[in-house]
């Protein structure tokens, strides 16, 4: 005879269920801190690195490339200000320094849509590249977008045949060199 | 036809979309007036259809296949005409007259230079400005006819020099 599953079994299914899901949401949320943390801790180091070697980003070239390619990758972007940012870095208290061209907060969606078009070479990303790559559905690739042409950081292009494309000033190669080139004659 | 050095914003396709960002359009606003700045000056054109200008290479970029609409450029030049920059010629606002100096910028320079060389409380036709042998090298010589008529026209306002018009031709006097 088939034995059923009485209730009492039921509910202890669901209840070790539940716990599992509340450890599992515990995880993710205390993984998600610990990646915002250092990912706030690395970019205060970064502030920091920008205001110690200031006059060595100014004159070494190829320092000061490598120094923006590790911008581009966390998000903080040189290029925000037009006088390039460690013009901008202003002391603010003992020790403390800072960087006015960042632009609010880059969230962790933003720091992959950065990381991508770095990838890529391109410069710029597109909604399919991002729901393809990085398997995201069309809403978080538009949202993320969106908000990086509200935060000034992407330039939006509507003359691509196929979609509208999302520019990165900070990696157009061209827009890097003419900043670099305002800077050395500085 | 000279030379232009473009800039890296010329190369970079969004460049030819308006942005919809207000701080970002305000800086691609702004590369677009010096851009189309340089380039008339380099043509000596102080004048722009709109119709035909999205032909010009000055809008049209085809190496990178972009292009600023019509709707675009008017964009930029309303913007433009904001600061003075610029000032539509007829009313449905297709030709444009650009002033890569303002028109007191023109009027002081012209006003300079004759000071210079001597002429005030002299008349000096307007062809002798435009395309007289003493204005050669001036930023002025060659100047559109109409702007410079109102660039004088801004320095006789203050008391600069007086317009006036003999057989044919108009001539102005610097006081």
């Amino acid at each position: 005879m088939r034995r059923r599953a009485g209730v009492g079994a039921i509910q202890k299914q669901r209840l070790e269920q539940e716990k599992y899901r509340e450890k599992g949401s515990e995880i993710q949320e205390n993984q998600f801190q610990q990646m915002s943390k250092q990912l706030e801790v690395f970019r205060e180091n970064l502030e920091e690195f920008a205001s110690k070697h200031k006059s060595e980003i100014k004159k070494n070239a190829q320092f000061r490339r490598q120094f923006q390619e590790m911008c581009a990758a966390i998000g903080v972007d040189p290029l925000a200000s037009g006088k390039g940012f460690w013009f901008t870095v202003v002391p603010i208290g003992k020790g403390k320094w800072l960087v006015q061209s960042v632009p609010g907060e880059l969230n962790l969606d933003q720091t992959l849509v950065l990381q991508k078009a770095s990838t890529l070479g391109t410069a710029w990303v597109s909604t399919s590249i991002l729901t393809q790559d990085l398997s995201w559905n069309d809403t978080r690739a538009e949202n993320a977008l969106n908000h990086m042409v509200k935060e000034g950081l992407a330039w939006v292009d509507t003359q691509d045949p196929k979609e509208t494309l999302y520019w990165f000033p900070s990696m157009f190669a061209e827009c890097v060199s003419a900043s670099e080139d305002a800077v050395s004659t500085k | 036809m000279a030379e232009v050095v473009w800039p890296w914003q010329y190369n970079f396709p969004p460049f030819f979309t308006i942005q919809p960002h207000a701080e970002t359009r305000a800086k691609q606003l702004e590369a677009w007036q010096q851009l189309i700045a340089i380039y008339l000056k380099s043509n000596k054109q102080s004048t722009m259809d709109i119709r035909e200008a999205s032909n010009s290479p000055l809008f049209n970029n085809t190496s990178i296949n972009r292009k600023l609409s019509p709707e675009s450029i008017l964009t930029i030049l309303e913007d433009m005409a904001k600061s003075g920059k610029a000032a539509p010629v007829d009313k449905s606002k297709n030709v444009w007259e650009i002033y890569w100096h303002s028109l007191d910028e023109w009027g002081n320079m012209i006003y300079n230079w004759a000071n210079i060389n001597g002429m005030n409380n002299t008349v000096c036709t307007l062809f002798e400005l435009r395309e007289g042998e003493n204005s050669v090298g001036e930023e002025f010589h060659g100047l559109d006819m109409n702007v410079l008529i109102k660039a004088l026209k801004s320095l006789e306002m203050k008391g600069k020099c007086e317009l006036m018009e003999f057989d044919d031709n108009q001539g102005v006097k610097f006081f």
